[in-house]
Order: C-alpha cells, then structure tokens, then sequence
C-alpha cells in the first residue's frame, strides 16, 4: 500500500495461460493494489481471468475495468459476480460502465443501444444487482453483505449522478465530451475539474474513491521533451502546457510524478489511478517513491 | 466399445473452500469429469470451472449443460476459448436449449418457443465451430430429449448427452423416461448418426449403493411414481443395488445402449465412487 494512493493496472492483451499468470505476478510484485480485466471482445473473459489472477497472486484487488454493462443480462451477471467475489474470496470489486465501444455491440450481434438507453440499462443493472446482493435467498451470497466494492466508471452527467448515489468508487475517464461512437481525445484539466467537481456536488459530503484512467505514462529523466513528444502523439489534442497538468498524463521522473500525484490530489481529488497494462513497469518506481 | 468415463453435476454455489474441496474430492473419487449446470441459485459457472481446473491435476472439466438462452453466443464463444486456454485444454462444452421456464421469467428473458429455444442452441454452436475453425475444438457435448434437438446433436456433437426425462421433467419432480422410452431415444440418435462413432452420456439420476435392493427401489418408487417398481429396477438412469451388481448394471448398460459416459448429481457423488472402482 502507498498510503493515501491505490494504483491499478488494466490489463487489455489477450493471453496464454503462462503468460496470464506471469502478467499477474508482476502486477503484484510491482507493487500495484488493484489487477483491472478490461472487457472488450477479443480480449480475455473478465470473470474467469480474474479468477486464475485470483489463485496466482496473495494480495491485489481484482476489479473489471469496466464492464460493458449492456452486454449482460443483469440476473446472471449478479449470478457470475457474485461467484467471482466468493471464489476470490471478497477481493473482487466490480467495475461497471454504460459502454461506448458501438463496432463490439455489432460483432457481438446487438443493436447499439442509444446513450440514454445504455445508461437505462446500466441503472437497471446497478438497481438489480443491489436487490439480489440484499437477498438472503440469492445465491451464490456475495461475501459482504453490501456485495462487492462498486467502482462506476463515465463521464456524462447521467452516469456520474448514477455513480454519486450508488458507487464506492468514481472512475474518470479524463476523455473530452465527443460525439456518441465517434474516437476518445484527453480531456483538459479544467474539463476534468468540471466533472470532479459535478460529482462532488453530487455526493453531498459522502465518501467515495476517486479514481482516474491513466492514459500516457512516460518515466524519464526528461520531462519537457516528454511532453512535447506527448503533444505531437496526441495530434494537439491537447498544447505542452495542458498536457503538463492533467493527471492522464503523468511524466516526469519517478520524483516529479510523486509530486504531480500530490498536486492532482489536492485539486481534483484523485487517490486512485489505474494504468494501462504496458506502463506496469515503467510506473513501479513512482509507487516505490510513494511507499 | 469406447471407456467408461465418470462425470459429476455440482451445482451447490459456496465458499472459494468448499468449491475447491469438492472438486478435489471428485478427482480423488476416481471421477473423469467435473461438471457444473447453469441454473439460477446455482454456482456460476464459468468461473467455476476455471476454479476447478485450478484445484485439481487431471479431471476434465465441463458444462453439464449450459442454458444456451441464457448467454450471448459471441461473449459465450470467448468465455469458453478464455477458459479452453487458462484450463490447459481441460475444458468440455456442453450445451442444452433450456427447460425451466421459471428461470427465464426470474432473468427476464423470453421463454419463447421450443424453435426459438433450439434456433438460440444452432447460434451458440455455430459460432463456437467458427471460432474454432482453425484450431482444435474442445469436445462438444449437446443434450436433449426432442427429435430435432438429437438430430441436430447427432450431427455436431462429439458426445450426444441423453437426459433420461420424460416430459413435465422441469415441473419439480423426478420425470424419469421409462426403459422403453429411453431405449427409443438411444435407437433415434443412432439411426441419426448413420455410423459415424460419436459417445453417448447418461445422467443417472439415483444412486443407491445398498444391500436391500428392493428396500431402495421401493424408496425410489415413492420418488417416481408413475414408473412401477420393476420399471425402475431395469432403468439404466437408476443405480440401486450392491456395488458389484450397480457396476454389472452400467456394464449392461454400455453393451446393450451403447452408452459410456455416466453423469451423476452433486448429492450422488460420493455414493458411486465404489461402483467407478468396480469398474476401473
């Protein structure tokens, strides 16, 4: 543990077996609190490649980052979230989001359900999943009565209102408001701020974990040339100077970032980041500087 | 004659502990296959399994069967080729088309029509033929109890499952086919398969290891009570008797039905380990 900090790593690559388990080693070896299954097709099945992190590993938190929720229907999903947390013995935390991916709703044979409707259903399943959690007749139990830790992950004013009266953890995206379908671009900070502090308003004063979707990570000695090689990356989505103070992007030496990690603390209130699965090593030093 | 093979339908959902311990009891119990349903209230089953390959060393593992209305066939699909992968190649699919009516209503999903039923069957096992075309596909198992469904099942699977039940099976009580029925059964699906070797699985719904022979089938008739005694006594999914007379039953079994592969219920796992070690 890092004290005040939690940091994740999302895990995107489908697997071998070997190389599954080796990845979830080093995740935890690493010193990360959290290993995230993101759910996309082509990609492992959440449920069950949690499950094996489960049986390789001692310590990290097993969460799905996030969970497509109109690909499940919300009594069975309760049936395999409840098992996961059981048979991991309460270290899962379930990570749900609306879904935006509209090329995955087309290989998987579905229509692509309006933002509204995603979000309808998404409040569905979260209404669904507390009944049967509070249901002493559901079975499998989860391991705490209140079920698992809920982390619900967006950006829209629906979702985020959503995520203030029901998730134990708020998960940012850090993207821009863009058009439904269309690519994801890094939003600003004062964006991020402006989110933030929606959800705040939102919580009235309840506690909830703020976490952040990590999108560039670079550790280097040389933190203006990052940058500005980050600008070029990014296609001036965002200038040098706004890439500087978002927390998506965290460059800098281990040092620099530990102190951006403070700074991004103090202004929006993020505790809790969690990085792509190809920034694992690079970031492990940052979480030593933290220790 | 193909090897016997033993397989057991767990089914009771708990901790991470007893789920590994009963597991291991299985592959210590001489069992071939662990297998898990795919009911409401029940374990969820894809984790489960991926669990289960984990506690033990050499047990097949399997869905014995999964409610093909219950799951989107493209997130199935990689469900199973996930699992087929952590599990080493341990995995065996098992598929049927649903029969407890209540469950769907309880998921919110159509109960529909026994062809919409079978249609959703046809979709989930054509995409997990296509997603292995190119490489080596886990054993397919479907089961069933229709024409349509033995014939389709004929035509796909490696091993063609029979449920052994008579109509009014998902009502809540024990519906057994009769001997004749379900040598009927047997007859079409071989009539279907046209020569080609496929195996045949049974579930055994009874098992009473005991010396009082007719004390148990007395005790399974009030179970079964449209069936009479000496029904009971001849029907191959009820294993009443001394260890070595359950094991010449199943061996009868095996020469007269062709069938080889036996599944067993949670509650009758212990109970037939001595028959598999008559048999080994």
């Amino acid at each position: 543990m890092t004290g005040e900090f939690r940091f994740g790593v999302n895990m995107v690559v489908p697997d071998s077996r070997a190389a599954w388990v080796e990845k979830c080693r080093r995740v935890e070896d690493f010193g990360f609190d959290v290993l995230s299954a993101a759910d996309h097709l082509g990609m492992a099945p959440p449920f069950p490649a949690l499950v094996l992190a489960g049986e390789v590993t001692e310590r990290v938190k097993l969460n799905t980052f996030v969970l497509n929720a109109p690909f499940y229907n919300p009594v069975l999903l309760a049936r395999e979230v409840t098992g996961t947390d059981q048979f991991t013995g309460g270290r899962l935390e379930l990570g749900l989001g609306a879904g935006y991916v509209k090329e995955e709703f087309e290989a998987a044979g579905m229509p692509f359900p309006s933002a509204r409707e995603r979000v309808d259903h998404l409040e569905r399943t979260i209404l669904e999943l507390e009944r049967l959690y509070a249901d002493p007749e559901h079975k499998p139990a989860p391991v705490r009565p209140e079920g698992p830790p809920l982390l619900l992950g967006g950006r829209g004013d629906r979702v985020l209102t959503l995520a203030a009266e029901h998730a134990d953890i708020i998960g940012f995206t850090g993207t821009a408001k863009s058009p439904d379908g269309a690519a994801l671009v890094p939003a600003g900070a004062e964006d991020i701020e402006e989110r933030v502090e929606f959800v705040r308003a939102k919580l009235g004063g309840r506690h909830a974990e703020f976490n952040l979707l990590c999108h560039f990570v670079n550790i280097t000695e040389d933190r203006a040339g990052a940058l500005a090689d980050l600008a070029k990356l990014t296609q001036g989505a965002l200038s040098v100077d706004q890439l500087a103070e978002v927390p998506t992007a965290l460059v800098g030496s281990p040092a620099e970032v530990a102190e951006q990690l403070h700074a991004h603390r103090e202004r929006f209130g993020l505790t809790y980041y969690t990085i792509l699965e190809q920034n694992m090593a690079q970031f492990a030093p940052v979480i030593e500087e933290l220790r | 004659m193909r090897p016997f093979r033993f397989g057991v339908a767990l089914v009771a959902p708990g901790s991470r502990a007893e789920w590994v311990a009963k597991c291991r009891r299985a592959e210590d119990l001489g069992y071939d296959v662990v297998g898990v349903v795919d009911h409401l209230g029940r374990v969820a089953p894809v984790p489960a399994l991926l669990l289960a390959a984990e506690a033990t060393e050499r047990v097949k593992v399997t869905t014995y069967v999964l409610n093909a209305s219950f799951h989107n066939a493209v997130l199935l699909a990689r469900d199973l080729t996930g699992l087929d992968e952590f599990t080493g190649g341990r995995l065996e699919i098992g598929i049927g088309a649903g029969y407890v009516r209540a469950e769907f209503e309880a998921a919110g999903i159509e109960w529909g029509t026994p062809g919409q039923r079978f249609a959703r069957l046809k979709r989930v096992v054509t995409e997990i033929e296509r997603v292995y075309e190119s490489r080596p596909r886990p054993p397919l198992l479907l089961g069933g109890r229709g024409d349509r469904m033995l014939e389709f099942a004929a035509e796909h699977a490696d091993t063609i499952a029979f449920t052994g039940t008579a109509p009014g099976a998902a009502e809540g009580r024990l519906a057994l086919a009769g001997p004749t029925a379900l040598a009927e059964r047997v007859d079409f699906v071989k009539r279907a398969l046209d020569g080609r070797d496929a195996e045949l699985n049974l579930m055994v719904h009874l098992v009473r290891i005991t010396d009082d022979r007719r004390a148990a089938l007395d005790e399974a008739q009030s179970l079964v009570s449209h069936l009479s005694t000496e029904e009971l006594g001849e029907l191959p999914t009820v294993v009443v008797g001394s260890a070595a007379a359950a094991a010449e039953q199943l061996q009868r079994t095996r020469e007269t039905l062709g069938v080889s592969y036996f599944t067993v219920i949670e509650e009758d796992l212990t109970r037939l380990a001595p028959v598999i070690q008559k048999l080994r």
